[in-house]
Formats: C-alpha cells, sequence, structure tokens
C-alpha cells in the first residue's frame, strides 16, 4: 500500500484515500508540485535535503530540528552540518533503475505532489518527479499494476489497461490505473519498516531461520525454504514496525507462492514464473490487517486474485518469471504472504524488481548495480541489516530507530526468537485475539460498508467484562397527591427529606382543670366573637331627647314664672356681706380728684353677671364723680368697657377726657399688668378709639390722665373678672402696691379669689380692699349703696332667683333619683344573685 | 327703628339661634355660632391693630426720638419682624427667638407673682391663731370656728394628696394608717370646695341665661312697642 503526502499540509496518507484524513483537503491536487519537491515561491522546486546526526550519525530529513533517533538538535550553531542533498537530488543516471522508474513513473503522474511551501519536503516525499524514467519504461509511464494499485482507492474508475496484461488477482481489484494518479509512489528508503512488509514493493530482507521470531514466521513476509539469514538481525530494525503484532504466526510460505515474490523476501529459490508478481496469499505481517480485518478492497485484491495465465501475463510480468498458480486462498486460509522476490528473466524483469530482488538476496548475492555511486544510505542499510535469510524482520528503514537488543517477550504463544521480537511487542500482543467472524455488513441507509476493526486494534480493545447488574425494579406505587395508584413515578414525599416524629419522648402538655377551663372559656369567647350580632334598630335621628326637653322646660318655668306669675318671690338682700361691705366703704372713701383704675377683664358673654357687679360698684364710682379710667387685658374687654362707661357716665354727666377715659386694651397679660403698674403712660399712647390727643398735648395730658404716670397715682383698683386668672394675675402683678384694689368677680370665680381677700385681713391695711362676688354681690352691694331699684332689674331679679332655685332643686332631685336608681339596681343584683 | 333696637333684636335672635341647640345640632346654631367666631376674630384684629400695633409701632416713630426711644423701637421692630417669619415655614425658625424672649419674660414674671402674690401670702394665711383676736369685730367663736375649719382644711386637703403607701395582705395599697383618717377629712373638703366652684359656675350660667332671655323679652317688647 504506497503512502503519499497531502500536498495541503504534508501528512501521510494511504493512497487510496481522495481527501487528506488530517485536513480533509484534496490529495488529488493536479497543479500541486511533485512528490518530494517543495514549491517556492520563485516557482521553482527545492528538492528535500537530508541531515546527517552529528551525534549519531543518522539521517534525517532538513525539515527537522531533532534528530528523530537521538532526540539531538539537528540545526544548532556549532553544527556544521550541511544538508546531503537527497536521493532526489542526485543524478538521474545515478539512481537504481526502479528507482528511477518508480521516479518516472511519479513524473507522469496526473497528480504531482505539491508539499507545503511552509514545510520542507519529508524525507520520504515522492521526488520522482522532474527525473528520468526508468530506462525500461517511458518516462511518465507508470506500470499497469501500480496504476492498478492507485486507482480503485480513490475511488475513482479503473482507466483502460491492457486486458492482456493485467493479472487476473488484479483485474477483480477494479485496481486498474484511472486518469487520475491520486498518489505517488514513496521511495524504498522513506517507506516505514511496518509499512514495507506491506506493500509488497519493499525488499524483505531474510531473516535467519533460526531467529526468525514465530510472529513474523506467521505473516509470509519471509520464505519458508529461505537460507537462514546471514547477516545479524538488523539493530536498527524498527521493532516498533511489529508493534502491533495481532496475528498469530501464519504458515509460511508454501509452494504455491511465487517466485518472485519469495525472491523479493530474500530466499535463494525464486518463485517460479507465472506466479503473480504480488502474492497477497500470505498473511501480512503483523503491523497489518489480516485478510479479515482488512478492506473489502484488499480482500478482493486477495480474493479476486487469480493466477495469471502465462499468456495473459503483461510482458513485464512474464519478465518477472512468475509461474501460473492456482488460486490462492483467502481468508484464514490464506497463507501468509511472501515477498520473497520473483525470478523473472533478465531481459524482462523491471529494473526495480531486479533491484529489489538483489537487494533481499544475501550480501554475497546482492551485487548492487552501481555500487560505487549508491548512495551512502543505501549502503548502511545494506551492511547493517541482515540478509533476506538472516533477517526475519523486513526492509527496515534507514531512518528507523534503533532500539537494540530486546529482552524475550514474555508471551507463550506468541514467543519470538531470541533477540526477534521485542518484549514491549509481546506485551502488546493480547493473550486471545479474536477475528471478527462476521464480515462487514453495509449500514442500513448507505452505500457504504460498515468498516471492520483490524485485528491489531481489535486487539486493543478493552476487555468486557460481564457484570451482573440487577435490572431496577422501581415498584414503589405513590400514594399521595395525583399521581397516586402509578408506578415508576418521582415519589412526591421523599423518604429522605421527611422529619418523622420521634416515636420516644412524646411530650405532653400538662395543664390544671383551671387552665383547661380557662382555656374553654378563651375558646368560646373567640367563637362567640365570630359569630355576628344582629344589628339593633336604629332609633330615629329627629327623635328628641326628653330628658333634655324635660330640664329645659323646668328651668325655663323656674326663670318666668317668678317674674310673671309670682312677682317678689324672691326678695332683693338687705344685708351686705362683710366683703362686699368692705368694698362700699372703700369706694365710698376714695377721693375724687384721683383717677381709679378700673380693669374691665370679662368678655360679652359675662356681661349678664359681670354687667350687674359693673353696674354695682362702678355705678357708685360714677355717682361719687370718681374719675374712671377704663383698661382691660382682653381684647373684648374694652368694647364691654366702653359700653358701660357710656352707660354709666350718661346717667352721671361725665365728660369724656375729663372724667372718664377708656385706655382701650391693655397687651401682654402679666407683663402688661406689671409694665402698666411700673409705668402706665409707657403702654398707652392712645385711647381706645386711638385718639392720640395731640392738640391736648398727648393722651397722658388730658385732665383725667394728667396726674397719673405709675398704679400708685391711681386711687384704687377695681378688678372686674369673669376669670379666676385674670383677678390673680391684677394681684400678683401688682403685689407691694399701696393702692387698694376692689375685686368684683363672678359667682363661680368667688371662691377662687376668696382666699386672697381673705389673707390680707390680718394685715392692717389690706391691699385687697373689698370682695364683691356674684349677682348676689351686687345686689348686696346695691343694697347698701342704696340704689333704686328698677323694673328690669327687679325682673331680672326675680328671673335670676326662680332660675337658681329650680337649678338647685334640679340638681338635688336629680341627684337623689340617681342615688335611688343606683341602690335599686345593686338590690336587684343582690337579688339576682 | 334705631340702632340701638336692631342691636337689641338681632342679638335676641342670635340668642334664640344658639338656644336652638335645644334640638340637637342645626343650621341656626351654626349659622349664629360661626357669626359669633367671625365676628370676634374681626374685631379682635381690628383691636390689636388700632390699639397696639399701630401706635406702639408707627406712630411711635414720628414722635420724639430719644436714644432710649429708638432703642426701644428698634427692638420692638426688631422682635416684631423675627415674630413674622412664623408665618413661612421654611424660615420659621427665625421667630423662635422673638418667641422664646415672650416666653421667657412671661414665665419669670408668673412665677415671680405667683410666689410673691399667691404661696407666699397663701401658706402665712393658714397661719391662724385658734385664739380669737379680739381687735377684729368678729365673734370669737365664729373666730375660732373659723380657724378650726381653716386649719382642718388645709392639713386635710394637704392629706388627701399624700401619694405615700402601704401594701396591704391582700395585695392593695392604702394610706398610712396617720394619714388615712385626715385624707378621709380631706376628701370631704375637696368635695366641699369642688360643689362650691360648680354651684358658682351653676350660677353663673343662670345669670347668663335669665340675662338673655331678659335681653329677649325686651326686644320682644320693644318690637311690639
Amino acid at each position: 500500500m504506497a503512502v503519499i503526502r497531502c500536498p495541503h499540509c504534508g501528512k501521510p496518507n494511504p493512497d487510496f484515500v481522495e481527501t487528506c484524513q488530517y485536513c480533509e483537503q484534496p490529495i488529488k491536487d493536479t497543479e500541486s508540485p511533485a512528490a518530494g519537491e517543495a514549491a517556492l515561491s520563485d516557482g521553482t522546486i527545492r528538492k528535500s535535503l537530508i541531515l546527517r546526526c552529528p551525534n549519531c550519525g543518522k539521517p534525517n530529513p532538513d525539515f527537522l530540528n531533532q534528530c528523530q533517533f537521538c532526540d539531538t538538535p539537528l540545526k544548532s550553531a556549532g553544527a556544521a552540518q550541511t544538508p546531503q542533498p537527497g536521493p532526489e537530488s542526485e543524478p538521474a543516471a545515478d539512481l537504481p533503475d526502479w528507482l528511477r522508474a518508480l521516479r518516472g513513473e511519479a513524473a507522469a503522474s496526473d497528480a504531482p505532489f505539491t508539499p507545503p511551501a511552509s514545510e520542507a519536503t519529508h524525507d520520504w516525499e515522492w521526488t520522482g518527479a522532474g527525473e528520468a524514467a526508468p530506462a525500461g519504461e517511458p518516462a511518465g509511464e507508470i506500470p499497469d499494476w501500480l496504476k492498478g494499485a492507485t486507482g480503485p482507492f480513490t475511488g475513482g474508475e479503473p482507466g483502460p489497461a491492457p486486458a492482456g496484461e493485467v493479472p487476473d488477482w488484479l483485474k477483480g481489484t477494479g485496481a486498474l490505473a484511472s486518469t487520475e494518479q491520486p498518489s505517488e509512489p514513496v521511495s524504498d528508503q522513506e517507506i516505514p519498516d511496518w509499512l514495507k512488509g506491506a506493500t509488497g514493493a519493499l525488499t524483505p530482507e531474510p531473516a535467519p531461520a533460526g531467529e526468525v521470531p514465530d510472529w513474523l514466521k506467521g505473516t509470509g513476509a519471509l520464505p519458508v525454504e529461505s537460507a537462514p539469514p546471514s547477516g545479524a538481525p538488523d539493530k536498527g530494525a524498527p521493532g516498533a514496525s511489529t508493534a502491533f503484532v495481532e496475528e498469530p504466526a501464519e504458515p509460511a510460505l508454501g509452494a504455491e507462492t511465487p517466485d518472485w515474490l519469495r525472491d523479493l523476501s530474500g530466499g535463494e529459490a525464486a518463485p517460479p514464473v507465472g506466479q503473480p508478481a504480488l502474492s497477497m496469499e500470505a498473511p501480512l505481517p503483523a503491523i497489518l490487517p489480516g485478510p479479515e480485518d482488512e478492506p473489502d478492497f484488499l480482500n478482493n485484491l486477495r480474493g479476486a486474485a487469480t493466477p495469471v495465465v502465462e499468456e495473459e501475463q503483461p510482458d513485464w510480468l512474464k519478465s518477472l518469471g512468475l509461474s501460473e498458480t492456482p488460486v490462492p486462498p483467502t481468508g484464514s486460509d490464506a497463507p501468509a504472504l511472501d515477498f520473497s522476490a520473483p525470478a523473472p528473466s533478465a531481459e524482462e524483469e523491471p529494473d526495480w524488481m531486479r533491484t529489489l530482488r538483489d537487494e533481499a538476496a544475501p550480501p554475497a548475492e546482492a551485487a548492487p548495480a552501481e555500487s560505487e555511486a549508491e548512495p551512502d544510505w543505501l549502503t548502511a542499510l545494506r551492511a547493517d541489516t541482515p540478509t533476506a535469510a538472516e533477517s526475519a524482520l523486513p526492509g527496515t528503514s534507514p531512518f528507523a530507530l534503533d532500539l537494540g537488543d530486546l529482552p524475550p517477550s514474555a508471551e507463550p504463544e506468541a514467543a519470538p526468537a531470541p533477540g526477534g521480537e521485542p518484549d514491549w511487542l509481546a506485551a502488546l500482543r493480547p493473550a486471545a485475539m479474536s477475528r471478527p467472524e462476521t464480515p462487514a455488513t453495509p449500514v442500513e441507509g448507505l452505500e457504504l460498508a460498515q468498516g471492520e476493526l483490524p485485528s491489531w486494534l481489535a486487539a486493543m480493545r478493552p476487555v468486557e467484562v460481564e457484570r451482573m447488574i440487577e435490572p431496577e425494579a422501581d415498584d414503589y406505587e405513590e400514594k399521595v397527591g395525583i399521581l397516586s395508584g402509578m408506578r415508576g413515578v418521582l415519589r412526591a414525599e421523599p423518604s429522605v427529606v421527611l422529619p418523622g416524629k420521634s416515636a420516644v419522648n412524646v411530650h405532653t402538655l400538662l395543664y390544671t382543670e383551671a387552665q383547661a377551663s380557662q382555656a374553654e372559656a378563651l375558646a368560646a369567647m373567640l367563637l362567640g366573637d365570630k359569630a355576628t350580632a344582629p344589628a339593633g334598630r336604629r332609633k330615629a335621628r329627629l327623635a328628641v331627647p326628653w330628658e333634655r326637653w324635660l330640664v329645659t322646660v323646668v328651668i325655663l318655668f323656674g326663670l318666668l314664672a317668678p317674674p310673671l306669675l309670682l312677682p317678689s318671690l324672691f326678695p332683693r338682700p338687705t344685708r351686705a356681706a362683710p366683703e362686699t361691705l368692705a368694698a362700699f366703704e372703700v369706694v365710698e372713701g376714695l377721693p375724687v380728684d384721683r383717677p381709679v383704675l378700673v380693669a374691665f377683664d370679662y368678655e360679652p358673654a359675662h356681661a349678664g353677671e359681670l354687667g350687674l357687679l359693673a353696674d354695682a360698684v362702678v355705678g357708685h364710682l360714677a355717682r361719687r364723680g370718681v374719675p374712671l379710667v377704663a383698661v382691660s387685658t382682653s381684647l373684648t374687654g374694652a368694647g364691654v368697657a366702653q359700653e358701660a362707661l357710656d352707660r354709666l357716665t350718661a346717667q352721671n354727666a361725665y365728660s369724656e377726657t375729663v372724667s372718664v377715659i377708656n385706655l382701650g386694651y391693655l397687651p401682654g397679660g402679666p407683663i402688661g399688668i406689671l409694665q402698666f403698674s411700673l409705668d402706665a403712660r409707657a403702654s398707652f399712647a392712645a385711647d381706645f378709639r386711638g385718639a392720640r390727643y395731640e392738640d391736648r398735648g398727648g393722651l397722658w395730658q388730658l385732665p383725667v390722665l394728667r396726674a397719673v404716670s405709675t398704679l400708685d397715682d391711681f386711687g384704687a383698683v377695681v378688678v372686674l373678672s369673669a376669670t379666676a386668672e385674670g383677678a390673680r394675675a391684677w394681684i400678683e402683678q401688682t403685689q407691694g402696691r399701696p393702692t387698694p384694689m376692689l375685686l368684683a368677680v363672678g359667682a363661680g370665680v368667688a371662691p377662687l379669689v376668696r382666699p386672697y381677700y381673705e389673707a390680707e385681713q390680718s394685715a392692717a391695711q389690706p391691699r385687697l380692699a373689698g370682695f364683691v362676688g356674684g349677682v348676689m354681690g351686687a345686689a348686696q352691694y346695691e343694697a347698701r349703696a342704696g340704689s333704686p331699684v328698677s323694673p328690669s332689674a327687679d325682673f331680672f331679679w326675680q328671673m335670676l332667683g326662680g332660675g337658681l332655685w329650680t337649678s338647685a332643686l334640679l340638681l338635688l332631685f336629680g341627684n337623689l333619683a340617681h342615688g335611688a336608681l343606683q341602690a335599686l339596681r345593686r338590690s336587684r343584683t343582690k337579688r339576682k344573685a | 327703628m334705631s340702632a340701638e333696637l336692631v342691636g337689641v333684636v338681632v342679638g335676641a335672635l342670635l340668642s334664640l339661634m344658639v338656644l336652638s341647640y335645644l334640638i340637637g345640632d342645626n343650621p341656626l346654631y351654626r349659622v349664629a355660632v360661626h357669626t359669633f367666631v367671625g365676628v370676634t376674630a374681626g374685631y379682635v384684629m381690628v383691636v390689636a391693630a388700632v390699639n397696639v400695633i399701630y401706635p406702639q409701632l408707627f406712630l411711635a416713630l414720628l414722635g420724639t426720638l430719644t436714644p432710649e426711644r429708638l432703642l426701644l423701637l428698634g427692638i420692638s421692630w426688631l422682635l416684631t419682624v423675627l415674630f413674622a417669619f412664623k408665618l413661612f415655614n421654611p424660615q420659621s425658625a427665625v421667630g423662635r427667638l422673638p418667641l422664646a424672649y415672650l416666653v421667657g419674660l412671661g414665665a419669670a414674671v408668673a412665677v415671680g407673682g405667683a410666689l410673691t402674690g399667691t404661696l407666699v401670702p397663701q401658706v402665712g394665711a393658714t397661719f391662724v391663731s385658734l385664739l380669737p383676736d379680739p381687735a377684729l369685730a368678729v365673734d370669737p367663736l365664729e373666730q375660732l370656728v373659723s380657724a378650726a375649719v381653716l386649719l382642718a382644711g388645709t392639713v386635710c386637703t394637704l392629706a388627701v394628696f399624700w401619694y405615700g403607701g402601704r401594701t396591704l395582705p391582700n395585695g392593695k395599697v392604702a394610706r398610712p394608717l396617720l394619714v388615712a383618717p385626715f385624707a378621709r377629712l380631706g376628701e370631704v373638703f375637696v368635695g366641699l370646695a369642688l360643689g362650691v366652684l360648680y354651684a358658682g359656675v351653676v350660677a353663673g350660667s343662670v345669670a347668663y341665661l335669665a340675662e338673655r332671655l331678659n335681653a329677649i323679652l325686651t326686644a320682644v317688647e320693644q318690637l311690639l312697642q
């Protein structure tokens, strides 16, 4: 099997493929340069060069940086390594015929190889392009057998070939040359050993009979009758070439092996003429798949290989001296391959064949045609490699690794010959190798036949260990949820997650009967709250509250009945209270040249009671002609003061600004009272009406105010207050002043203000000189003053009396009734209890 | 119809409208109340402006501006302007200064007056002699009873506000044994005092009602005349 280089990536590929198995580019590129040639930028073609390793001296291609044998850098600074020209660079005349023939065929191929420009050409690239064709063949003409070998592998149709020249074994394969040359044959020295034994174009060197390992014997690569190889086993022989030994030793070549093939393997006996030049009957080397593992094309090669009738053999084949052989057996019966070289006639044998045979022959027999011009590598090969009879290994690549003596293999079955099969190879060989018994069957639906594992690859398959795995029986039946009763479903309640209650240490709640009853009561309450109570009938909004109406009626009756029905029911008082009497005395004794400050600290709403007081006290002052100066700490009191002054002074011929003036509102509350008591003029700049009396020199130049600057300048201070706070403020802020003060407060304020009056009574001259409280006090004061009682005043007095009595009686009887009802309910509750 | 008569009649009507609350909340009552509130508010603003702001802040500038007067006016104006910022929320913090001044001054005056005008005299007033004073023109028995009642009332009323107690075996808290009887008597005095106050309030309310009724009747009488 030829190996071709991909023109794009330079990787090796079998010749039967059309696309590179690495880069998937078409290999058959007619425009690429020939094999072994690098397309340079200038259009010239550079031939591959060979570099000698400075360490081991082995040849290496120039594109390698390290020696492939000893990993020594090839392209070091000190290495005076001059690339040796490869065999491709030798003149065509110096090349052996077989090689020349190969080059000529390659040059005439339709698919010249074009290695990548970035890569140097590899060592085993075909560089036959450009070289002269072998002498025996026209330049560019590929032998038919070679054409046939490449054509069908690429899928191309077999090209025209002389029917008489095509061996029968080759006819059936369809491996006839096509118009396209898919690949170009590789030089012998570039082909690795493992491949050499399979190609058949190699010259397997004869191995010594005693040294032939069993695994190789069966391959048929060695002739059975051949003498033991004279040469020592090539130490450089790549033992790795047989690393994938899979098949047992194939029987040695039998008498059916063509002589030419036997001669190729190095045996003295040349295969009889007529035998197929390339017998594929013998089993392939261990590195190659066996007949059973081989693809169909190869099997077809074998199976269809029919002995070529002499008269049907092409001339070149006849020259090989192949004898007619029976149909080679196929399958397991197929004998091992025998690459012993045939013995064609000297005239008819192609040069390359002759060369191969010569090389396969013992060194004594082998006589290279041009020993002097032979390249060094070839000479080295011949010197190093054993003879065909001695060497049990096929032809080794000059670039093969020298592994040295390998220990004998431990495999009993495939125990190689001493010094033959390396141990690692024996170790890799499986104990039992099974060959696929079933032939390849095409995959359904595809036209391609299913590939078969080669034996060597099948041997690498892991041993299947049959283990008994019990089938998982899922018989769990779901019990909850909507999937209850179904099997084979995921558990709704994973048993791992669900915590379970401990059956031990169950906590019991201890409680008493009282707690239980309380809990029941609470539960009953909660349940009772939930129960909706029927909504009671709402009372009509227009319903008049009879209690209120009753009280109103009673009070109105009490107010109106006495003056209307029972006049003088309530006589006016004739005696005055001491405090009222004292007040009268104070007013009575006030000088008329000193104004009296009257503080009207009550609201219009309180005018019903305080107005009577004001009429009594202020009226008394007015009747005496005492100048009056009115102030008010209430905003609305100033207006009340003005109304009172107007009413009182009109009766007594008081003239404003002379006898009476209303200063108006005194701001600041206690602060204002304190300021006024300290500096009255600073508190007011105008009167209640806002008059400044500029024409008269100002407010404080008026006759009534001319002598007033502080509180001490007043003859007295009369405080008319409806609230205890107002009265207290006047009392507290005027503390320490000698001006006497009269308090006229309402009935409700009187108890709160009276302690002030009572507290100063022990003094020699108490500041609080008098105290008049309520309507009663006003009546007492007027009675003491001897003021005439008007009818309206009497009417009012009667109303007031009736109202007070009515209120008192209502309070009394109301409380009594309430108390009686309460007692009655308690008695009923006790009775029920 | 004179203005006085109109005033009387209007007053009587408003009084009746307020007294209509007897049948419950009604529009007449609402009108009367709103009228009273509005009129009062207006009247108050006018009085404050006429009697205080205008003469104290504006008219004072027209008078003789002595240095003292000018200083006082300057401070008055400054506090007034700062207090005006109370009307604006973002700058209302500026009005805290005059407000703080007023509150502080008022508290000082009030506390001083309470001490000297109320607390001291009242405490002194309780120091009465049970022995009658012949100088007073009061019956000695009356003086004695008055003094005793005063003393008892004071002490017992103070005992009512004794908040110290003792825990009884049943868990209740009671006054101390020495204080408990006085506290009991003091509760009587406190009750009486509160009753007297309530009586005065009732008396005043009756007086107010009588006066209103009298005014209504007067108005009716005048209308009828």
